[in-house]
């Protein structure tokens, strides 16, 4: 949705990442592992960082379905905070030169592209394209603990790239990194949004049919009153989702604040509604079959990366000068 | 209803919001305003109701009262889109109250849907012009929640009924010309059955009414007791122990006019919290990491408020949402109350709990911090709209109902007497 027309993608209103997180919230319902984030967060900084060439170079291939990318960001501490990173990217002669480790890379062993973020000598932000075939990269998958999304550790052992792998300004990435993490926020709490109404549904649906005390679980108060905790949870989660949506789609100044409103929120909603859940199915709710826990994993994945809400939040009243 | 008048008739659009926008730029004050952020003074302060009154006085006299209440009861009869006109132009105005609130939101459009033509011509008018006040007795010292559980009776003598019995909560009575009144006519039957809704007027004989001291050493509520009140029987609404039916109607009513008022603050949602950075910085506590997370919470809150009324407003316009989703906007904005009200004590520390008298904040914090214990309260109990929410918007089961289908004499109250504000 976030690839020019000309590379083989478009959207389908014209605005792409109102589009994307369309799909992303119905992804989100099904909790899909197909790699939404991570691919579109790596088109979207090639397409709109990227020189002619390199967009020509990977835009096709990505667009097609033909490879999928990820986006290289944190790294082992787990921050998602760009002034925390250490991965060298130093300019060499003919290109740049990657020395370090990334971690928790979202389908990082399954990307045949890599975008990478890292610091040049001077400490400015640096990115660049990596194929995850170049000599010196050696990539561990992770375990994670929701099974619709795989992680990787990737290493980056004197690997080297072209001076045209460059996305961004190099030494100076910063407004395109951020750029890429709000659009990793949006995507991610549409898709939060998708899989809490997945989950209040099923949720409501057995307190409506399970018996106790000869009538429905659901018309005891304390259980009812959850599942309008998760109602809130998530009609607030979809209205802070589509702000931060537009707010990007539309180049507004205050994209980035609603970027990391909506993850607090949200992180927080879909997790506290995960609790919830597991409460009201009572036992059959603990069990390996059931869904229930598919959706519990995924909140608590969700909620870790690209910022918790307790980081998101530090980072909302930093910007308002306390 | 408003059809009857002709096309041509009808005044032309753009004429009638240049009129309605200079009407407001020349007499209302913007949300954003210096002076509306800075009134400290309650709503009910005498002088905040004496130019609320003339306001609305202005607006009956500029043409834009009762757009589309009829014209045979003073309004301008026109189509809902000059209506909708006006309200766009009225967004970014903060208006000021209408008595209570209840005359303008609440009676007119009751009377409208289940009043006589007697009632409508007598009071719709009155109301329009600004020249009256209506309170609303329903609550009761034995039953708040449970509205159709009032004990105040109503008892026929000729052509009148005799009320006996004590409201509480009554927002606004003591400069109310009127009030709603919900009694019981028939004892007999079960609670909903036997219920009748009246017009009181105030004064009148055997009507006392007494202001509630609340919690924050201020007033905003009353207590009425009524000792052999006698009211003709055309002060009936609707009909006679046809009471829960009006009354289910006056809630809906308010709950659209209170719902209309939280979803006018669209922008503002992603307003940082000003009074609280204020705090932050008077009290020292600046790069406080815990204080960070409480005011960036509220902000949060605040946010996701606006929004999501912002985003259920077309859906609620178009009577496509949930006609109890109301109360789920409820439940948004006590929640913000309440988070507000914490994180402000947090940040104010010990200076919040002590202070000279002299202080610029002196009890200020303290005062909202009591003051939010209404929010989760009046108009509708958390758990009540939790209620409301569970089992008319997801459609979860009730819970079974002891007193449903019990006669009112027979259900169980209380033993002990819950009158401590009564004599």
């Amino acid at each position: 949705m976030l690839v020019p027309e000309q590379y083989g993608g478009g959207s389908v209103t014209g605005e792409g990442i109102l589009d994307l997180v369309e799909i992303a919230e119905e992804a989100g319902r099904f909790i899909h592992a197909a790699p939404v984030l991570s691919t579109n967060a790596a088109a979207y900084a090639i397409a709109q960082y990227g020189s002619p060439e390199l967009r020509q170079e990977f835009l096709p291939a990505i667009a097609a379905g033909e490879t999928p990318a990820a986006w290289c960001f944190a790294e082992d501490s787990g921050s998602f905070d760009a002034d925390d990173l250490s991965l060298r990217i130093r300019r060499v002669s003919g290109g740049f030169e990657l020395q370090g480790s990334k971690r928790f890379v979202q389908d990082g062993h399954c990307a045949g592209v890599l975008l990478v973020t890292g610091r040049d000598d001077d400490g400015g932000l640096t990115q660049v394209v990596v194929r995850n075939d170049a000599p010196g990269v050696v990539v561990e998958p992770l375990t994670s603990m929701d099974f619709s999304r795989r992680v990787a550790a990737v290493r980056f052992e004197g690997t080297t790239v072209p001076v045209e792998a460059v996305v961004g300004m190099p030494g100076a990435a910063g407004p395109a990194v951020a750029q890429q993490l709000m659009l990793a926020l949006v995507l991610q709490c549409a898709d939060s949004v998708g899989a809490m109404g997945a989950l209040n549904d099923m949720t409501f649906e057995y307190a409506k049919e399970r018996f106790a005390y000869g009538r429905p679980i659901g018309s005891f108060q304390a259980i009812k009153h959850k599942c309008v905790e998760m109602f809130m949870g998530f009609i607030g989660s979809q209205a802070v989702t589509a702000a931060a949506a537009k707010a990007f789609q539309t180049g507004d100044p205050d994209a980035g604040v609603r970027a990391s409103i909506a993850k607090a929120y949200v992180g927080d909603a879909f997790s506290r509604n995960g609790e919830h859940a597991h409460q009201v199915h009572g036992g059959i709710g603990y069990t390996w079959e059931h869904d229930t826990h598919l959706y519990s994993r995924h909140a608590k994945f969700h909620e870790a990366m690209f910022g918790s809400p307790h980081w998101h939040r530090d980072r909302l009243s930093r910007g308002l000068g306390i | 209803m408003n059809d009857e008048r002709q096309a041509d008739e009808l005044p032309d659009e753009t004429d009638f919001r240049l009129r309605a926008r200079a009407f407001l730029a020349e007499n209302a004050l913007r949300h954003d305003s210096d002076e509306v952020k800075s009134e400290t003074r309650h709503r009910y302060h005498p002088e905040i109701m004496a130019r609320g009154f003339a306001f609305h006085r202005k607006v009956w006299e500029a043409g834009f009262a009762g757009i589309t209440v009829p014209t045979e009861y003073g309004g301008k009869g026109l189509p809902g889109r000059y209506e909708a006109i006006w309200r766009e132009e009225a967004g970014p105005y903060e208006l000021p109250p209408h008595g209570s609130g209840a005359a303008l939101g609440i009676v007119l459009p009751l009377l409208l849907a289940h009043g006589t033509e007697e009632q409508k011509r007598e009071h719709i008018p009155k109301i329009l012009r600004a020249e009256v006040s209506w309170a609303q007795f329903l609550s009761e010292p034995a039953a708040g929640s449970d509205m159709a559980g009032v004990r105040t009776t109503a008892i026929r003598d000729g052509d009148e009924f005799v009320i006996n019995g004590a409201k509480v909560w009554s927002s606004g009575a003591h400069f109310s010309q009127y009030a709603l009144c919900l009694a019981r006519t028939n004892l007999d039957v079960p609670k909903h059955r036997g219920l009748t809704m009246f017009v009181v007027p105030i004064p009148t004989p055997g009507l006392q009414m007494r202001p509630t001291l609340q919690i924050t050493g201020g007033s905003e509520f009353n207590e009425e007791f009524l000792d052999d009140v006698r009211v003709p029987v055309d002060s009936v609404i609707g009909d006679i122990n046809d009471g829960w039916r009006v009354s289910l109607a006056m809630l809906g009513f308010e709950r659209r006019m209170l719902g209309s008022g939280t979803m006018s603050g669209g922008a503002a949602g992603a307003t940082p919290p000003s009074e609280l950075i204020e705090l932050v910085r008077k009290a020292g506590r600046v790069g406080d990491p815990i204080i960070r997370q409480l005011v960036a919470d509220v902000w949060i809150q605040t946010a996701v408020t606006a929004d999501t009324s912002a985003f259920l407003r077309a859906a609620i316009h178009a009577g496509t949402a949930s006609p109890h989703i109301g109360s789920a906007l409820k439940l948004f904005s006590e929640n913000v109350s309440v988070v507000k009200a914490r994180a402000v004590m947090s940040i104010a520390g010990a200076g919040g709990v002590a202070w000279s008298d002299d202080e610029s904040d002196a009890g200020r914090w303290a005062t909202m911090f009591l003051h939010a214990r209404a929010s989760t309260l009046g108009g509708g109990t958390t758990e009540i709209q939790r209620n409301i929410v569970g089992e008319r918007v997801l459609g979860l089961p009730r819970e079974p109902q002891v007193d449903r289908d019990m006669p009112f004499r027979d259900i169980p109250f209380s033993s002990k007497s819950t009158s401590r504000i009564a004599p």
